[in-house]
């Protein structure tokens, strides 16, 4: 595999642009032509924020096309909704469990239960990878915990060799390498449950 | 390589060409361009946010007067700003260059009018130069200066969202130090004024003559390119950011039919128009497909040329429907107009979905945690209260920026966006249409100086019966903390210019500083104000949330009394404030997002919400 379209979705805050960077970088150290593409609209605000990455394709358009992207990655339930329709069937759908239910909704039914995503993901045909928020180590950063995860489970790592991704993700936060380093092994280490 | 997005790769490529002066006012999605140079901008490039875009654009007009290379940043809206200036300076011409780089937003990443600048370009008769990618980004804005000072006119050089803030790495030259000009003094009132008929039509022709120059240099140096596809008669024109979607774009038609066999022509200047290049496309094609965001400015001049040449191709685009005028598009427009052009059925599938987002939490957009825009808009809804009314029968003109997130739940409580500084004069229409009830006009600090002073004034001029509330948090806010005159240099104390001065010098009486923190003294300043006749202006001051916490600053320590709290969940539901949490049948508050602005304790019926002071 020399292509790879990743689709990254999640909420402002959460980090989600960090991993598109990473992303980003590490393509550079390895010589791979990348384009990110994000979208943050109100992401301070707790908007909702997604990241395009195409990654080997040369020079080429930012924006994914349906069914276009072989994995999506979402920081949050609800957010990962808003992906599956640009996986291709068979792609990979990495989601950690994070719920981050608006003001509104706090004592309404309008945000979907974990069978619902599951159930629209098998729905699209995608191989989903759930990983609990309580599997966070603690003192580990979400983000790169799920970066690792997503690394080894969604296809990445046919692409990239891992010290590249991890001397990006430490080019990225100088000042914490070794928590960084450990955040994403626990990810990356993290067994999913056989379906 | 290194990490470049369009934004910066236009940024360099300014430095690199000589700017000396480099003017703009935030707007997404061109922000960073100015942005990330102010402060790392090498020595003898002047680079500042100006006030407004007409400020900027004059500023950089006048560098350029006095022939300097100079550069000018907005977004589309801003170009609307400043278009009275630009078309006079057009029409004058410019010495050294003048490059105006202006962001379109096709699919409306951050709500406003979908324009699409090139018609500017085209009322103006001044060339259009597209970025169509990161790295060509670069290359375009070099090629941008170069043209301007050979034709001795304003370019306008155009991006896209997607352009403007797509990240790739890709190897571009180091930034350097502009090569020193010594500026030139020239006073020549038939180029620099519009002083009477014999002036104006010699400029207008003048101004024609420099874009049939340009139109001849652009063709020359090859800017738009052609293929010419022997064995079809099939054209495909592709515009902008477009181009760099067609292989995507001609893998996706394969799937469907669709075949490479046809010729090619990758449009970057829509104006001029590269007629030498349509000529010859007309000439072989018999069907052509013209793929361009929004307008059909393309597609309209290819009719135009074929018109002249007494041929009529078939022309596939946004005129026949094929293609909409409507939102961003991608290597399925490009799939799309191939298969059609190439008389193949188009595939449903290549645009639905499942639309599975739909299964998603609506989210609406609030204010951060600690906003003082959420204390001043729940004391407008308290004020209005307390006199009667209701956010259904009270009229409270919102306007650009952080200000219009009072749109929405919980406060519910502005009624219009137009543009920046429009609430007060549209809260004077109201007021002087006749409706009875308080008009109220909300505006942002940075969105006063930038165009709500005027609408201010002729507020007073005529004694109008409005209530003025100014929310100044010190930063133009919603594009990413940047600098205006009322930003103090450690974030809260003396301003360089102060709104405070300013209000009374402009002889309002009734007029007030408040502290959003102080819900109960600025409910009842308010409620105040709104039984005085003429014009009330208040001044809702507190620096932004976001900006005081990049400095650790925290103002109180909150925090629930589980065992007083009844979970009616008032604070959330009346603030709408995201480090409110209700989970676990507990409301809780979320340290990491808490500044301590302690605006929730005051809608806590049991006294369960603690302020203690803080003193870290």
């Amino acid at each position: 595999m020399n292509e790879f379209n990743l689709l990254l979705t999640g909420l402002g805050g959460q980090g989600v642009l960090s991993i598109a960077e990473i992303i980003l970088n590490a393509c550079a150290l390895a010589g791979i032509t990348c384009s990110f593409y994000p979208t943050k609209g109100m992401a301070q605000r707790g908007g909702a924020v997604k990241a395009q990455l195409k990654l080997g394709r040369g020079s080429c358009g930012p924006e994914l096309t349906l069914r276009s992207a072989d994995a999506a990655v979402s920081m949050e339930v609800s957010e990962s909704l808003k992906s599956l329709d640009y996986v291709r069937p068979g792609g990979a759908l990495l989601v950690f469990a994070e719920r981050h239910v608006p003001y509104s909704e706090m004592s309404g039914g309008g945000y979907p239960s974990d069978e619902a995503v599951i159930n629209a993901a098998n729905d699209a045909a995608l191989e989903t990878y759930w990983l609990p928020d309580d599997a966070l180590p603690d003192g580990c950063a979400a983000n790169i915990f799920v970066l690792g995860a997503a690394y080894k489970n969604t296809g990445l790592n046919e692409l990239l060799p891992m010290e590249t991704v991890l001397e990006a993700v430490a080019a990225r936060f100088p000042k914490a390498v070794e928590e960084n380093r450990r955040a994403f092994e626990c990810g990356y280490s993290f067994i999913f449950p056989e379906k | 390589m290194a990490c470049f997005s369009g934004n910066d790769a236009v940024a360099l490529a300014a430095v690199n060409s000589g700017a000396a002066v480099m003017t703009g006012y935030p707007g997404t999605p061109s922000t960073e361009v100015i942005g990330n140079l102010i402060g790392h901008a090498p020595e003898g490039v002047s680079v500042r946010w100006c006030v407004n875009e007409k400020v900027a654009l004059e500023i950089a007009a006048g560098a350029a007067w006095a022939g300097q290379r100079a550069f000018c940043s907005m977004k589309m809206s801003g170009l609307n700003v400043c278009y009275d200036s630009l078309i006079s300076i057009a029409y004058s011409g410019c010495t050294g260059a003048l490059v105006v780089y202006v962001c379109d937003d096709p699919g409306v990443s951050a709500g406003m009018p979908e324009q699409d600048i090139r018609g500017f370009a085209a009322m103006t008769d001044i060339p259009v130069v597209d970025c169509s990618g990161v790295e060509d980004s670069y290359h375009m804005t070099e090629y941008a200066f170069s043209l301007s000072e050979r034709i001795g006119s304003p370019v306008l050089l155009r991006s896209v969202t997607a352009v403007a803030l797509c990240h790739e790495n890709v190897d571009l030259p180091e930034m350097k130090a502009p090569p020193k000009r010594e500026a030139q003094l020239r006073r020549d009132i038939s180029v620099y004024t519009k002083a009477g008929a014999d002036i104006c039509l010699k400029q207008h022709r003048a101004l024609i003559e420099r874009l049939d120059t340009a139109q001849r240099l652009i063709h020359e140096d090859g800017i738009n390119h052609l293929d010419i596809c022997q064995n079809s008669s099939v054209g495909v024109i592709v515009s902008g950011v477009l181009g760099s979607y067609l292989s995507e774009g001609l893998e996706l038609a394969k799937r469907f039919g669709g075949t490479a066999d046809f010729s090619l022509l990758w449009v970057k200047t829509t104006l001029p128009a590269p007629a030498a290049e349509f000529e010859e496309l007309i000439s072989h094609c018999g069907t052509i497909a013209v793929i361009e965001e929004n307008e059909p400015y393309v597609e309209h001049a290819l009719m135009v040329c074929a018109n002249r040449m007494g041929k009529s191709p078939r022309v596939i685009g946004k005129e026949d429907g094929t293609l909409s005028r409507v939102g961003s598009m991608n290597a399925a427009h490009i799939a799309k107009a191939i298969l059609t052009a190439q008389g193949k059925a188009v595939p449903p599938q290549l645009f639905e979905g499942k639309n599975y987002s739909q299964l998603s939490a609506k989210r609406t957009i609030g204010v951060c945690a600690g906003c003082p825009h959420r204390g001043t808009f729940l004391a407008i809804n308290a004020a209005l209260k307390n006199r009667g009314y209701s956010n259904a029968d009270a009229f409270v003109a919102g306007d650009i920026g952080c200000t219009i997130l009072g749109i929405s739940p919980p406060f519910n409580t502005l009624w219009t966006e137009v543009s920046m500084g429009s609430s007060v004069p549209i809260a004077e229409g109201f007021n002087s249409a006749g409706v009875k009830t308080p008009a109220i006009a909300a505006i942002g600090d940075s969105t006063f100086f930038h165009g709500g002073i005027p609408g201010l004034v002729n507020a007073i001029w005529y004694n109008t019966d409005i209530t003025v509330v100014i929310m100044d948090n010190g930063w133009t806010g919603m594009t990413g903390m940047q600098a205006n005159p009322g930003t103090a240099a450690d974030g809260q104390s003396c301003r360089p210019v102060d709104i405070a001065k300013i209000i009374p010098a402009l002889g309002v009486e009734a007029f007030a500083v408040c502290d959003p923190y102080d819900f109960k003294r600025m409910s009842a300043v308010l409620t105040e104000m709104l039984g005085k006749p003429g014009v009330k202006v208040v001044l809702a001051r507190r620096e932004c949330a976001i900006q005081a916490g990049r400095r650790k600053v925290r103002y109180s320590k909150v925090s629930i009394d589980p065992s007083k709290c009844v979970k009616c969940r008032l604070c959330i539901s009346k603030t709408g404030c995201p480090a409110l949490k209700f989970s676990g049948g507990e409301v809780s508050i979320d340290a990491k997002q808490c500044n301590g602005c302690g605006i929730c304790s005051n809608f806590c019926n049991v006294g369960a919400i603690k302020k203690e002071d803080c003193h870290e």
